[in-house]
């Protein structure tokens, strides 16, 4: 099976995340990056599937130039190759440009499954995989809890609000995960030293033949007017618990009008 | 006034408030139009809910179709609704299966979209809040029809009588839409407490430190 798992690196959601205020974009530079949290469970799940099937993981990651590092870390997982779609340009693009940009680099490999993170900690649209699949027609098999692949059909159980629905669609096909799936695995030492030299293939726009005038911030179709960060949050009152803890909290409640 | 599309969510006979949420937000920016996207019989069930909250038109779409393939037919005949309707704006509320109608819905119409807003003005300008309420930011679709995603709870419901004109709109699926079929629907047992996102008050304890 040709595997490819979409890898996006963000700002630590621990760290103290902001906006640019010169061009109202994330500022990527302000906290560190990590992978992003559900990626990894992606990652687990496309190493599953090799598993079973035999075959290669390719990540495929569209970001800066810093986006190595969290490269690195999936390969060391036990990924063999990856894409990086690195390019000044993406600088300030919606998720439709990304979608595109993505959909473009798929374009130029083979693949029998794209499987994504359900949604990235910074933007949480959650929208990306859905866009991918609309773009190049392929069957959206997303929110998924569990994934099962019989020859060129994949069936999955779509996480929903009552339970779970079976959805089936045949390859090549886009998947996302929900933390449900899988319990992610930890690098191993021997892992970490040959993610060293395996080939991450870094590319241009212009090597996709994406128009810049697609993407990036001034082409995109949405934007951010102006933002305000949040006042400083005001000490809240702390009660300390000498046998009173539970009425206190109850008074509180019942103050709130909440019991 | 120009019409603004709302998808209705409904269950059992039974509109989600989220739905009237979004009418009562429609109604600022135009008209509002609900879209009834469900079995045979499903707009019938619920078209006086529809009413109470100001929809001037009620667009049809029923089709065992639609429900047996995954997300991609909502969003083709909600493009097809649009098509129709050249509405100023679409709103959805930002449930997991929405936000990626809206988003496929996008992609067709051409246009920007903006997801989980907790605020929309009548210029279909939206509101947003984000990591985890730090930063409010001002945004807007720059091109297309904006099609905007609104996080339940955001927008106090307020009654106001429409006609609720019914108006039926057939979709043929395209072969893109039907990438995905529906093979099983499997319900899970519940508790009876209620969903976190519903609810208005979410009070929270653990270890602090």
């Amino acid at each position: 099976m040709n595997i490819v798992v979409l890898v996006k690196q963000v700002p630590d959601t621990e760290g103290d995340r902001k906006l640019d205020p010169s061009d109202n974009t994330l500022d990527r530079a302000s906290v560190d990056p990590v992978i992003n949290y559900i990626d990894e469970f992606a990652i687990e799940e496309g190493l599953r599937l090799k598993e079973e099937h035999g075959g290669e993981v390719t990540i495929l990651t569209v970001g800066p130039e810093r986006a190595t590092e969290s490269i690195r870390k999936a390969l060391s997982m036990g990924a063999d190759k990856a894409v990086h779609v690195s390019d000044e340009a993406l600088h300030g693009s919606d998720a439709i440009a990304t979608a595109k940009v993505i959909a473009k680099t798929l374009g130029t490999v083979e693949w029998d499954v794209a499987i994504a993170g359900s949604e990235a900690t910074d933007s949480r649209s959650a929208i990306v995989p859905a866009l991918v699949a609309e773009i190049l027609g392929a069957p959206q098999l997303t929110k998924t809890s569990k994934v099962t692949v019989d020859g060129s059909t994949v069936t999955i159980e779509r996480v929903t609000d009552t339970g779970y629905q079976s959805v089936a669609g045949s390859t090549p096909a886009i998947i996302s995960v929900v933390e449900k799936i899988n319990d992610p695995r930890y690098p191993s030492f021997k892992g970490i030293m040959a993610a060293k030299s395996k080939p991450i293939d870094v590319k241009s726009l212009a090597d996709l033949g994406v128009d810049a005038g697609e993407v990036g911030l001034a082409n995109a179709w949405s934007q951010v007017s102006s933002f305000e960060n949040a006042p400083p949050r005001s000490a809240g009152q702390t009660v300390k618990d000498e046998g009173n803890g539970a009425s206190a909290i109850a008074d509180f409640l019942a103050s709130k009008k909440l019991i | 006034m120009a019409e603004v599309l709302v998808l209705v969510d409904s269950a059992d006979g039974t509109v989600k408030k989220a739905t009237f949420e979004l009418l009562t937000a429609a109604r600022s920016i135009g008209e509002a139009s609900a879209v009834v996207i469900g079995a045979a019989g499903t707009a019938a069930a619920i078209k006086s809910q529809l009413a109470e909250y100001g929809a001037a038109k009620v667009y049809v779409v029923e089709s065992d179709d639609v429900l047996g393939y995954s997300v991609a037919p909502k969003a083709e005949a909600l493009a097809a609704v649009a098509a129709q309707a050249s509405p100023a704006a679409v709103l959805v509320s930002s449930s997991a299966e929405n936000k990626e109608v809206a988003a496929r819905l996008a992609f067709k119409l051409g246009s920007g979209i903006l997801v989980d807003a907790v605020a929309v003005d009548g210029d279909a300008n939206a509101t947003q809040s984000i990591f985890g309420g730090a930063i409010t930011v001002q945004s807007k679709v720059s091109t297309g029809t904006p099609v905007i995603t609104v996080r339940p709870n955001s927008v106090a419901p307020v009654a106001e009588a429409g006609a609720a004109e019914e108006v039926a709109v057939s979709v043929d699926l395209s072969d893109a839409a039907k990438a995905a079929k529906v093979v099983d629907n499997v319900v899970e047992a519940k508790g009876s407490r209620p969903q976190l996102a519903d609810a208005s008050v979410v009070v929270s304890g653990g270890g602090g430190t």
